[in-house]
């Protein structure tokens, strides 16, 4: 009978998300409502949590709840603890959620909803969650160790270094593509840039407060932080009309990739507790709060979506990335439907804290899921905004010009209608001096949140209000993203350098201190100020190459995955990750070999050097350069670019050597050969 | 008798959001931790709340392999 019951129930789900999607597909030449993704993304989510998942927990992972978690046989009270599944989730999905999925989508969605859409549920399901939820599992099942500490267990020592070098490589790129995001939003935007400037003397009121004041406070401190940023907002419309603030807080691109360097320096080697620490918590709770406020605005605002289920743009013509449908979709969206990043975090903090195995699938493959979601409404802010306005957005001004009569003139000519009077209608809405060419996902997000806000409100009143919030949130998280990430480089920097000169190594050396935080800075900062430098406008370089290393991350912790299966002796279920493992590969090989050397100069960098180093033999100036100088810049970065991506491939085929050797020795043996910690087993009986 | 048990649960609810956010942010929970103390190790003296919670932000911040996703 309860059979009978589950079985109509799921055949219903299956019934109403199938119906969802021919709304999505079929209703050509209408506007669909958003509501109808939202259905049927959630009916994709619950077949895959109840049916895909619970396969891999009860049949490859044996999840066995008899078995003690490291929370359990290590709690000390502070890094181990066996903690509740639901504040455990809460902290994982903080901690895997970023800017990631909010950027990838926007910039998908050049060639319509319906493919990134198809992307994003397929690839979280059948990949991301499943890469989520198996290094969590095997992390718990060792202790939990890190990636690279795994890496090394399983496949050997290279293939450890290898890893950790990948995901250096990895977090370089994506610090540069997000600064360079905060670049495109913050450019010539006073209003923008002193909200953000505000955040400095609130954090550090805050870090003091909380130091010496009334520590532990989090809620009280938090609170206070962010009154004083509301009130920043506010009063910033005003202070970018003031004749002499406003002109000081407008800044051009490179000035700004200028000021954010040497602010990613000093924040990096600042105490934590004083700036990184208080900004981390106002933009993890921001976070939250917007992420909850999107959903409930977009199921009460239920808006229309102005941009069509497919453009001309899948041919690999548009104007926010160039390259074709295959393989360029699958790694402009990354986060969201599967990330590497996410490797590194479920095999931090969460494994320590796992209480039950059986929780693994809830905080594991159901934390994916949620982000997914977060991707979809970024998806829905892009496509709620008119495609016309998206376009002036995303496209570079070497496509678009500067006015706004030139933009409305090139996207037409695209086959999009926008009139230079809306262009300017919404840059006054907003409160903005122009909205051209701010790529990068930030604006766009802004700009479709505020528009689904003002609709629940029935008011244009607050758009500049909202907006400018919108931006401060992604600015916040993503210079709080530079902070933290510019101190881990620089950790893993005076690793290296510790092994050379020792006493560098050492945390509290100075002079190590100062080089390691150099190197990291000068890393990120260099492929920003190519960025503001390039032709095609920065993100459409940098993104690919982020989303190459993304996907190799990923790959590379499902190939680990794959031989941890091998070694169980499950490898009659090792389709589940070689199935994930094998498109990444090939997306993300072929498009790091287009990027590479497609003839194009718009898609591969030799490419592009070339064109510009015939440009300097010629004596022409070829722009956005403006001198021979800039040329050479130009040249050298692509060359870079592409040095950078072939080493991307480079460490997923090595991984791939190494795994191919160590499966064959796993399946020439006739019993596991795992490394898991010692089985413990509690006395009372449960199981998944 | 029912009242008082969803009141029960409501407050069970906000506590569980309350830690589920501080460790959002790298927070443990002190009240676990002197609990743990006391009855693993009483004859340790547990850190104060403010020692606490300075070991809880150089864990978060300093650590290696730290708390989260760039992206």
């Amino acid at each position: 009978m309860r059979n009978v019951k589950t079985g109509v129930i799921w055949s219903a789900v299956a019934v109403i998300g199938a119906g969802a999607f021919a709304m999505l597909a079929l209703s050509r030449g209408e506007h669909v409502n958003a509501l109808w993704l939202v259905v049927a993304s959630v009916a994709c989510y619950s077949i895959a949590w109840r049916f895909y998942s619970l396969f891999i927990a009860r049949d490859i992972f044996e999840l066995d709840d008899r078995r003690r978690t490291p929370a359990e046989r290590y709690n000390d009270g502070l890094d181990y603890v066996p903690t509740h599944k639901w504040v455990l989730f809460g902290h994982h999905f903080a901690a895997i959620a970023g800017a990631g999925p909010l950027v990838g989508p926007i910039l998908a969605a050049q060639m319509g909803f319906l493919p990134g859409t198809l992307w994003i549920l397929v690839g979280v399901m059948l990949a991301g969650a499943v890469q989520d939820f198996l290094i969590l599992f095997i992390s718990t099942r060792r202790d939990g160790r890190s990636l690279g500490e795994m890496a090394k267990q399983e496949l050997g020592a290279f293939a450890g270094v290898v890893t950790m070098l990948g995901a250096l490589g990895v977090m370089i790129i994506i610090l540069s593509a997000l600064a360079l995001v905060v670049v495109k939003a913050l450019a010539n935007s006073p209003w923008g840039l002193f909200t953000i400037a505000a955040t400095l003397p609130i954090a550090l009121l805050m870090g003091i407060y909380m130091r010496f004041i009334r520590p532990g406070k989090i809620a009280e401190v938090s609170l206070i932080g962010f009154v004083l940023m509301m009130a920043a907002i506010i009063y910033g419309g005003d202070i970018a009309q003031h004749p002499t603030l406003g002109p000081f807080f407008t800044l051009d691109g490179t000035t700004l990739t200028w000021v954010l360097v040497i602010y990613g320096f000093i924040a990096s080697v600042l105490p934590v507790w004083l700036l990184l620490a208080p900004r981390d918590y106002l933009s993890t709770f921001l976070k939250i709060g917007v992420i909850v406020g999107l959903a409930v605005g977009i199921v009460f605002a239920m808006p229309e979506m102005k941009m069509p289920a497919l453009t001309r743009f899948t041919d690999g013509s548009g104007p926010v990335f160039s390259g074709s449908l295959f393989p360029f979709l699958f790694i402009t969206i990354a986060c969201g439907a599967i990330s590497g990043f996410h490797a590194l975090v479920s095999s931090g903090t969460t494994p320590k804290l796992v209480e039950r195995e059986s929780h693994i699938r809830f905080i594991g493959y159901g934390a994916m899921l949620m982000e997914s979601f977060v991707a979809i409404m970024a998806l829905i802010c892009a496509s709620v905004i008119e495609p016309g306005v998206y376009f002036a957005m995303n496209s570079p001004a070497a496509l678009i010009g500067t006015t706004v009569e030139t933009a409305s003139q090139a996207i037409n000519g695209w086959g999009f209608v926008v009139t230079p009077e809306v262009l300017n209608g919404i840059a006054r809405d907003v409160g903005e001096g122009s909205i051209l060419s701010r790529a990068g996902g930030a604006p766009t997000f802004a700009v479709g949140m505020a528009h689904i806000i003002t609709e629940v409100f029935n008011s244009r009143a607050m758009m500049a209000f909202w907006y400018h919030f919108a931006i401060l949130f992604e600015a916040l998280f993503i210079l709080t993203a530079v902070d933290a990430g510019t101190r881990a480089c620089r950790f893993m920097v005076q690793d290296l350098i510790g092994t050379v000169v020792p006493a560098l190594g050492n945390n509290r050396s100075w002079l190590g201190n100062i080089a390691g935080t150099s190197v990291a800075v000068a890393g990120w900062g260099f492929f920003v100020y190519q960025g503001v430098k390039d032709p095609l406008g920065g993100i459409n370089t940098l993104w690919p190459l982020f989303g190459i290393g993304n996907q190799m991350l990923a790959s590379m912790a499902l190939i680990l995955g794959t031989v941890v299966l091998f070694k169980m002796k499950k490898q009659r279920y090792a389709w589940v990750t070689l199935l994930p493992t094998a498109w990444l590969l090939i997306t993300s090989m072929t498009a790091g070999w287009q990027k590479i050397f497609h003839p194009q100069p718009n898609i591969g960098f030799l490419a592009q050097a070339r064109k510009f180093s015939a440009g300097i033999e010629n004596d022409t100036i070829i722009a956005p350069a403006k001198t021979l100088a800039d040329m050479q810049t130009i040249v050298l970065s692509n060359q870079i670019n592409a040095a950078l991506c072939a080493f991307f491939m480079l460490v997923a085929v090595t991984m791939l050597i190494a795994a191919f050797f160590v499966i064959r020795r796993a399946l020439n043996s006739d019993q596991p050969t795992v490394h898991e910690s010692d089985t413990t087993l509690r006395n009372e009986a449960s199981h998944v | 008798m029912s009242d008082n048990t969803t009141r029960l649960s409501a407050g069970l609810v906000i506590s569980r959001l309350a830690q589920s956010f501080r460790l959002m942010v790298g927070v443990r929970d002190y009240v676990g931790y002197v609990r743990h103390m006391q009855q693993q190790h009483p004859e340790l003296t547990p850190m104060t709340e403010k020692a606490f919670h300075r070991y809880c932000i150089d864990a978060r911040y300093l650590g290696k392999g730290g708390g989260r996703c760039p992206c």
